[in-house]
């Protein structure tokens, strides 16, 4: 009976956990669950601050993280992975989530989820990651970085702020467009015709123009 | 000298692609290859010039410039294997194969590099191989170099950042050279991981597999082979299910019989099936054993004035100096964000070094860390293998050494800090006394932070029957019609960039295919 007792009030500690006080997110997401999505909203203002610990803005060219629909792109990146690497990167996001369980924070609320802890205890959670000595923390932390800082940057407003937004390059025609169909395209979907091959050595319009280097001598 | 346009002759070949599959099919023909990568594209090219029906088949779609992310993330999603994020198990490592017509050309940096002498010289005294010298293959490397174009990169598509290497390796007298690239009218997008949408460069898809099949070769992409068909001693085809790109569910099934099977799937995915295959031509219980890796360190500098990382070639500069320490160097770039994962801090540092970006330039090390053995195998199900692998200590400590000589350099080119990416060390060193720091770290192997896509040896070459899979023209021992072309045959590291290599050898195989049938 005791154990009975025990194994439900441990499901019902894991439920509310995992699932219970998880805002709607701001956009409909196809994914990510509800509390998936403010993990990734709280480490996107960890990690990409829009002040400084002094109250001072972060970046003065940089947008911050809770301007950046993060939630969003990494809903879209996680549909195209195929399943098991889906899998992985869900559960990598939940165990940052709920690893105060096991490596607590500082203070007041040091069990609290990840998203529901003070922006200092969420810097320290994060940095205990980064330095930790076990090795296996270490990759994790490397791994959620990586994908926050593709995501962040995979907002153009970031890339064009920092004068690296992508070139405008026009597409030569070549002869194996005629032949290769778009992906999951059909042959008889090719719109280019012969008229359309670019003549042998054109460039790419618009590509990036050629800067004049010193020879080496 | 390639044929006339595709578009205006009566051409025998064909591509067939995922939406005109309609029902389970047979095919025949002399020869099927499968895996359209560089090996894998000139043995087709090769075979079908010499009159053979060949049928090659790749398990991705190919692409077309509409098909390109520019987005790294979503890009390496859509051409790699396990969406980009296969790793390996021990000392952990990201490993990118591809998985799309073309192969690793679709999608890698264009280096066409032939390895030195010494390596060859290697290779054929600890493996019997007596006729793969450096002398045996300059031939087949001029071949492929001509068909290709391959020639060193033009100063006028260098940019800043390549120039940069250029300017500190000549100041710490290093030697430095340009990168032989398969490319033609380079514009310097930099742009060569996420598909080169200028149409430059030379990618297998849009060279040696057209050419092909204007010579009668018939590609099938989509086809995902599963199985080897065959005995102990000789094999008849493969079989294996239509898959849809990018979700890879099965629709069809097919079986391809053929007179000669080629494996060119890549040295994860060949022994992988081999072994699905009832571990076939594993007399020797060499399939999929002996993995190596070329392991990437890159370092980060920063320069005081923006150096315009957007423009020049992706990676065209390296220096060839240190290749009989075991690394060589070169230079990089990818989309800002895939470079910007290595930047360090959190918060408000985080975002100075992001905000640095523009004036920051990312040169790597290849290792040829020939002490660090793995082994790579079957899961219970599907074809991604596991991949075990550890670093050895003294591999690390020659990987650090390659990161201590690239900050050396930074220094020397200009730079006002450099930050290493290791493990214990600072995140930022801003002086050459600092650097010394790196000299004198005590380096463990789980401190680096790699990442690679360079493998070799799980089906490697060897006179030796009992101690290799395959003999010296990639014929699988024991077997005269089942031959391996892809980098798994490579006995050891290559010290370089392996693409011109495996194509030289495919071109040498294709030759003695040639003769035997």
């Amino acid at each position: 009976m005791f154990i009975l007792v025990a194994l439900i009030v441990l499901l019902a500690f894991a439920f509310v956990r995992l699932r219970v006080g998880y805002p709607v997110p701001d956009r409909p997401l196809v994914i990510l669950t509800r509390a998936e999505a403010a993990f990734l909203a709280a480490a996107a203002a960890t990690f990409f601050p829009a002040l400084d610990e002094d109250g001072r803005a972060a970046s003065k060219v940089l947008r911050p993280g809770e301007a950046v629909d993060l939630p969003g792109y990494m809903d879209d990146y996680l549909g195209q992975l195929p399943k098991r690497q889906r899998f992985q990167i869900r559960a990598l996001l939940m165990l940052f989530e709920q690893s105060s369980v096991v490596f607590p924070a500082r203070g007041l609320g040091a069990f609290k989820r990840f998203s529901s802890m003070s922006p200092a205890q969420q810097r320290h959670v994060m940095h205990a990651w980064a330095e930790s000595r076990l090795y296996l923390r270490r990759v994790a932390f490397i791994a959620l970085k990586a994908l926050l800082v593709l995501g962040y940057l995979g907002d153009d407003t970031n890339l064009r702020a920092l004068g690296l937004a992508p070139w405008e390059i026009e597409s030569p025609v070549i002869e194996t467009d005629l032949i290769y169909p778009s992906i999951g395209a059909r042959p008889e979907q090719i719109a280019f015709t012969l008229e359309d091959l670019a003549a042998p050595g054109v460039d790419a319009r618009s590509a990036p123009p050629l800067r004049g280097v010193e020879e080496r001598t | 000298m390639r044929a006339e346009a595709l578009s205006t002759r009566e051409a025998e070949g064909e591509i067939r692609v995922f939406a005109q599959y309609e029902r389970d099919f047979v095919e025949e023909a002399d020869v099927v290859v499968v895996g359209s990568g560089p090996s894998g594209s000139v043995v087709t090219y090769e075979l079908a010039k010499a009159g053979h029906r060949v049928l090659l088949v790749e398990e991705g779609p190919p692409f077309t410039p509409k098909d390109f992310r520019i987005d790294g993330n979503v890009s390496m999603a859509r051409t790699m294997r396990e969406g980009g994020l296969r790793s390996t198990t021990g000392t952990f490592m990201p490993v990118m194969q591809a998985i799309c017509l073309g192969g690793a050309s679709l999608i890698n940096s264009a280096m066409c590099v032939r390895p030195p002498k010494f390596v060859f010289d290697d290779w054929s005294t600890r493996f019997d191989l007596e006729r793969t010298t450096r002398g045996d293959l300059d031939p087949h490397y001029d071949a492929v170099g001509e068909f290709l174009g391959i020639a060193p990169t033009p100063d006028a598509v260098q940019g800043r950042r390549n120039m940069l290497f250029r300017e500190g390796c000549d100041a710490l007298g290093y030697s430095s050279e340009p990168v032989p690239r398969n490319v033609q009218g380079c514009r310097g997008s930099g742009e060569c991981f996420t598909g080169c949408r200028p149409r430059a460069k030379q990618s297998m898809d849009i060279s040696y597999i057209p050419e092909a099949m204007k010579l009668g070769a018939r590609v099938l992409t989509s086809l995902q082979v599963q199985r080897v068909l065959g005995t102990r001693r000789r094999v008849w085809g493969v079989e294996g299910q239509v898959v849809e790109p990018f979700t890879g569910r099965a629709s069809h099934a097919f079986r391809i019989n053929a007179r000669l099977v080629v494996l060119a799937a890549g040295c994860m995915a060949t022994p992988v099936l081999l072994q699905r295959s009832g571990d076939l031509a594993n007399e020797s219980r060499q399939v999929g054993q002996n993995l190596q890796f070329h392991p990437g360190c890159a370092v980060a500098g920063v320069f005081p004035d923006e150096v315009d990382p957007l423009f020049g070639a992706t990676q065209s500069y390296h220096s060839l100096d240190f290749l009989r320490e075991g690394f060589k160097l070169e230079t990089m770039w990818s989309s800002p964000a895939a470079l910007a994962v290595r930047t360090p801090g959190m918060g408000a540092d985080l975002l100075r070094h992001l905000g640095e970006l523009p004036r920051t330039v990312i040169w790597d090390a290849i290792g040829s860390t020939h002490r660090s053995v793995g082994s790579v195998r079957a899961r219970s199900e599907g074809l991604d293998p596991v991949i075990r692998w550890s670093l050895n200590e003294d591999d690390a400590k020659l990987m650090l050494r390659a990161v201590h000589v690239l900050t050396e350099i930074f220094f020397a080119a200009g730079a006002e800090k450099v930050m290493p990416g290791v493990h214990g060390l600072p995140e930022e060193i801003t002086s050459t006394l600092g650097a010394q720091a790196i000299g004198d770290h005590p380096i463990r192997p789980r401190d680096l932070v790699m990442a690679s896509s360079h493998v070799f040896c799980t089906t490697r070459m060897h006179g030796d029957a009992a101690k290799g899979v395959v003999d010296e023209i990639g014929r699988c021992h024991g077997f005269d019609n089942l031959f391996i072309a892809d980098t798994g045959i490579f006995p050891r590291c290559p010290s370089v960039n392996p693409m011109y290599t495996v194509m030289a050898l495919a071109h040498r195989q294709a030759q003695a295919i040639r003769e035997q049938i």
